[in-house]
């Protein structure tokens, strides 16, 4: 159906961010559980810091299962293995005098370093992805997260009332910088 | 930053900001390294590049001449370039054997070290297969060598040790690469953010958009995690399977059921010492012995007598078996190696790879000198090297007939080439120390934070 032109198309609402910078020895914690208080869902919240953080907070304690796909790879690799030695093996018989044309230990062999191969590329490409993936929206980052701070971004839609309270929140709780 | 400095000034987090006031020193320390060239190191730099052009020169010679430039002849089909191929794939096991399994078993002191290693091993993979096509000869049939249907329909056939070694060595290369890639994501952010000019794109791209999210510590730690413990069994199965390449053969001195634990060990062994090197270069010319302390040194030499032991059981068990057998083709070759025209460098080799490390490293002060500790590297090092030449020629110069016994000592073309394999080593790993920091940043600020909490 054919829009009229006096129509006001009504524009999508921009994903804005608040940004906070804080000190490391802060807990943050307390700051995400304020957060949700707000009723900003832990996707809405990305931490970012220079080192792993060894008591993480439970905004961020999405469970990586990357060994799934190690697994995966590895079990498609050793079926590739096979076909590799086995497979051409029996397509391009070679015979040689005395000797089977498909042995065990020599596919074994191969099929050990194609599951191997399989495993670890596979993994690095899922990492790849997740690692693009895993920056968030709208994630701002600081070089001064390098420097030990931490970086508290919080993805809200324009014109969210809680603009102004998240700010002051992120402030109460000793934020050095806020944007 | 002047609200920063306000803070970090203010008195209520004295005691933690001692500790996190460190990490831009850190920084700043690490990352120093890649933005100082000296005239020394352009120098250097000079000359390794001069000796890499007369080692690519002497290739290119063989090339257009033929395989017959070398001193390689029947029966003695594989001299200094398989030598150095399988002391190359030795080193490599610098980085997997003291990166990974320190990592797996969460050794502290492994923070300034795995870097190091983990350079070395994909550098010596690099020198290492090269060495497989200045062998081939004929070089530009390299891709007979990769599976595919080709015109008259032969694959490679799998059956051969030699087939294994390339599949091994592919997915070696592959895996140490991207184990040296993954822990840098992290450097690579932070020097995005600090280096300017032409750099600055190329780290920003390399970083792949790292911001430092928890997410992506998650996945990132999991990934290196994962990759760690495939890396250590992919580093016994490679070295197993150059072993096999002799043990499999039915070739006096070769055929020896321990053959492939003794070259995992032999590989470990050249590795780690290799380490005690880079790690005493890094440390005297980066000024970072704030990072490599002489405790380092110190846990490095202990690991090393443990493999210097294990080394020397299995060589002692390789030749007591062959001796007590007397089988006159082997004993042929043991003669010759401990009485015969070897002895000399059989024994300086033993000595080097045996006497010498033991009876240093179990002084507890020589551990804690560095120099020594290169030196006992440096030693080790000639002492495996002479030992793979020891493995293949006399074994080969042996054969069962006795008229087609014969010597080898290499030509000019195969020296020139192997001073340049060692000089290519050490020119990619000094350009490589001014792109990327030789210390894992985030792994030493970790230690330090987390250590001190």
């Amino acid at each position: 159906m054919e829009r009229n032109r006096g129509d006001r198309v009504p524009e999508p609402k921009r994903l804005g961010t608040i940004f906070a910078l804080f000190h490391p020895s802060v807990p943050l914690n307390p700051i995400v559980e304020a957060l949700r208080a707000l009723k900003i869902s832990d996707e809405a919240i990305s931490i970012c810091s220079g080192l792993p953080l060894a008591d993480a907070p439970p905004a961020a304690d999405k469970e990586a299962r990357l060994y799934r796909i190690t697994l995966t790879a590895g079990a498609v690799g050793i079926f590739f293995g096979i076909l590799l030695a086995g497979g051409t093996a029996i397509l391009y018989p070679l015979p040689t005098g005395g000797k089977p044309i498909v042995t065990t230990p020599v596919v074994g062999i191969i099929s050990y370093e194609t599951m191997m191969l399989f495993a670890i590329v596979s993994t690095f490409l899922a990492t790849l992805i997740a690692l693009a993936w895993g920056r968030g929206p709208k994630s701002r980052h600081d070089p001064r997260i390098g420097e030990g701070f931490i970086g508290v971004s919080v993805f809200i839609l324009a014109g969210d009332p809680r603009s102004g309270s998240i700010q002051e929140l992120l402030q109460r709780f000793g934020a050095l910088e806020v944007q | 930053m002047e609200a920063r400095k306000e803070y970090f000034s203010s008195s209520r987090l004295d005691g933690e900001n001692e500790t996190w006031k460190q990490i831009p020193q850190i920084n700043n320390d690490l990352l120093a390294p890649l933005h100082q060239f000296s005239g020394k190191y352009w120098a250097l730099i000079a000359f390794l590049s001069l000796v890499v052009a007369a080692g690519a020169a002497a290739w290119i010679y063989q090339i257009e001449t033929g395989i017959g430039q070398t001193h390689l002849h029947l029966p003695i089909y594989w001299g200094i370039y398989i030598a150095s191929f399988v002391y190359w794939i030795g080193v490599s096991h610098s980085g997997t054997f003291i990166s990974g399994v320190l990592r797996l078993s969460h050794a502290e002191w492994r923070r300034p070290i795995t870097r190091i290693s983990e350079l070395m091993t994909l550098f010596s993979i690099v020198v290492a297969a090269l060495f497989i096509f200045i062998h081939l000869g004929r070089v530009w049939r390299f891709y007979y060598l990769i599976p595919y249907p080709n015109q008259r329909e032969i694959w490679p056939n799998f059956r051969s040790p030699l087939m294994w070694d390339a599949t091994a060595i592919f997915t070696y290369a592959v895996s140490s690469t991207i184990y040296l890639y993954l822990p840098l994501i992290p450097d690579f952010a932070l020097a995005r953010d600090r280096m300017s000019g032409w750099r600055r794109p190329l780290y920003g791209l390399l970083s792949v958009g790292w911001s430092g999210t928890q997410i992506q510590w998650r996945w990132l730690l999991m990934a290196v995690r994962i990759v760690s413990i495939l890396i250590v069994l992919v580093m016994v199965s490679v070295h197993s399977i150059v072993g096999f390449d002799f043990a499999v053969a039915l070739v006096p001195g070769w055929h020896s059921t321990v053959m492939a634990p003794y070259f995992v060990v032999g590989a470990v062994h050249s590795g780690v010492a290799m380490v005690a090197v880079g790690l005493y270069l890094a440390r005297r010319y980066n000024r970072l012995d704030r990072y490599i302390g002489l405790e380092h040194f110190d846990k490095l030499g202990k690991i090393m007598i443990a493999i210097t032991l294990s080394w020397g059981y299995l060589y002692f068990v390789d030749r007591l078996v062959t001796w007590y057998g007397k089988t006159p083709e082997e004993m042929e070759v043991i003669d010759s190696l401990f009485y015969g025209q070897y002895a000399s460098v059989q024994w300086f080799m033993v000595f080097c790879n045996f006497i010498y490390p033991i009876v240093a490293l179990s002084v507890p002060s020589y551990r804690t000198w560095p120099l020594g500790m290169m030196l006992v590297g440096l030693i080790i090092n000639i002492g495996m090297y002479l030992e793979r030449i020891m493995i293949i020629v006399p074994g080969l110069g042996h054969p069962r007939l006795h008229y087609a016994w014969t010597r080898y000592f290499p030509s000019w073309v195969e020296l020139t080439i192997l001073s340049a394999s060692f000089a290519f080593f050490a020119l990619i790993y000094l350009l490589a120390a001014k792109f990327v920091p030789l210390i894992s940043i985030w792994e030493e600020k970790e230690g330090r934070i987390h250590g001190a909490k």
